[in-house]
């Protein structure tokens, strides 16, 4: 359950930059499949060199 | 990419399941560990020749003078830019294909059921050899809460991943020596090890959102690919392009940098009135180097610290500077003694008047 003090703009807010995932979309993720599926995608993704998030996150890491 | 195809779960024992590599055999061959060999010892033979290469180069073929300021600073330029590119590719190499053992799913299992304090030290070790980022922190994150991780175990992997990193360490060593690069990763992991286990006792798990804990009850199963010996090797070559393609003008241009620094050296030197403990170990013949060819201090190499200083000038300088000490030391002596006499002498003569 989210908190009532969260805004919907932070639930947009984007935690993987480079395949642009939000928190609200990890958290949907895991309630719908019972693990973390963005995970997997997101390694498979590093492992084949997809993955820069020191060029587009903006905090460069 | 962002589909959300539903997974069906397999029933492998222990909640991993291996995937086999789909080419390449499993098991390292002969020729396989020969071209290793080979590998290292092509390494290490052109590693071994950089100092004399350096001197040749510099004094040699370009003709420069050894106690000169220029030549010092061109042998350290040709001797240290190969040799940090040279730790660097290896060590990646190697970190990459290490890093190929511990995918965020085995470390996953290895850290479930784990207490504290052992946990929290396990934890910050592989903090630093999985590889992971800020895309995968999160979900990462709810990966280890699902598995049964501590929460401070958890916070001990997290802290110590992105704090602790191998480049920033090889980097330490081949620029300040073993000495740096060893107070770099302990510091790093002592604060991995000590926050997280703060954060245990702390016991902040009611604030991890309801959702997240609900997960611990749901089924979990981690998929892990099986690698092949060239599949590893293959990742630490990928390292390599990455990781050094990445970094090799900041090497150049750091090791070009640092031609200043045996005029610095030489100033702060004269400055100081000698060899303090800051200078002793940089001699002019290895630029910035804080340690000698053998990673000892220069001046270590026997009782006397001028014996740190490469050339003549520098011996100069360390000399006088400890002459001058010596006379200040003895001006002083003497003055103090001065004094003593003249106050004995003016207390035998108002005895006598």
């Amino acid at each position: 359950m989210t908190p009532p003090h969260k805004h919907m703009s932070e639930e947009k807010e984007l935690v993987c930059y480079c395949f642009s995932y939000s928190r609200q979309e990890i958290r949907e993720d895991a309630v719908t499949h019972g693990r973390s599926t963005i995970m997997e995608r997101i390694m498979a993704e590093s492992k084949a060199g997809g993955c820069n998030c020191a060029a587009r996150n903006p905090k460069s890491r | 990419m962002k589909s959300t195809d539903k997974i069906t779960p397999c029933a492998c024992e222990g909640g991993l399941c291996s995937l086999s590599a789909p080419d390449g055999p499993k098991k390292i061959s002969v020729r396989q560990i020969g071209l290793g060999l080979a590998g290292l010892a092509v390494w290490y033979a052109l590693y071994s020749q950089l100092l004399p290469f350096s001197n040749f180069f510099a004094y040699q073929l370009l003709g420069l003078d050894q106690g000169s300021r220029l030549g010092a600073a061109t042998q350290f330029f040709v001797y240290d830019t190969p040799k940090v590119m040279m730790l660097l590719t290896l060590i990646v190499f190697v970190v990459g294909m290490i890093r190929s053992f511990f995918t965020p799913e085995r470390t996953r299992k290895i850290l479930a059921g784990r207490r504290e304090s052992a946990g929290n030290v396990l934890s910050a070790l592989l903090g630093v050899v999985t590889p992971f980022c800020s895309c995968s922190a999160v979900p990462l994150f709810i990966g280890f809460v699902q598995a049964g991780v501590p929460l401070g175990v958890t916070f001990s992997f997290l802290i110590a991943a992105p704090m602790v990193n191998e480049i920033a360490l090889v980097l330490l060593y081949g620029l300040l020596g073993w000495k740096i690069a060893l107070l770099y990763m302990v510091t790093g992991l002592a604060i991995a090890i000590v926050a997280g286990w703060v954060i245990g006792r702390l016991k902040l798990e009611h604030h991890i959102e309801d959702w997240v804990r609900d997960l611990r009850m749901a089924e979990h199963v981690m998929v892990e690919e099986k690698l092949s010996w060239h599949d590893r090797m293959r990742m630490g070559g990928t390292a390599v392009k990455d990781i050094v393609g990445k970094v090799w003008i900041y090497v150049v241009a750091g090791s070009g940098g640092n031609r200043r620094h045996p005029h610095v050296l030489q100033r702060g030197r004269h400055r100081a009135g000698g060899a303090g403990p800051a200078q002793q170990g940089r001699g002019p013949g290895h630029g910035a180097g804080l340690h000698d060819e053998r990673h000892r201090p220069v001046a270590a190499r026997d009782g006397d610290p001028a014996q740190g200083a490469e050339t003549d000038p520098d011996r100069g300088l360390y000399r006088r500077g400890r002459r001058r000490h010596h006379v200040h030391r003895l001006s002083f002596q003497y003055d103090c003694v001065r004094q003593e006499l003249r106050s004995q002498e003016t207390g035998v003569r108002s005895q006598e008047t």
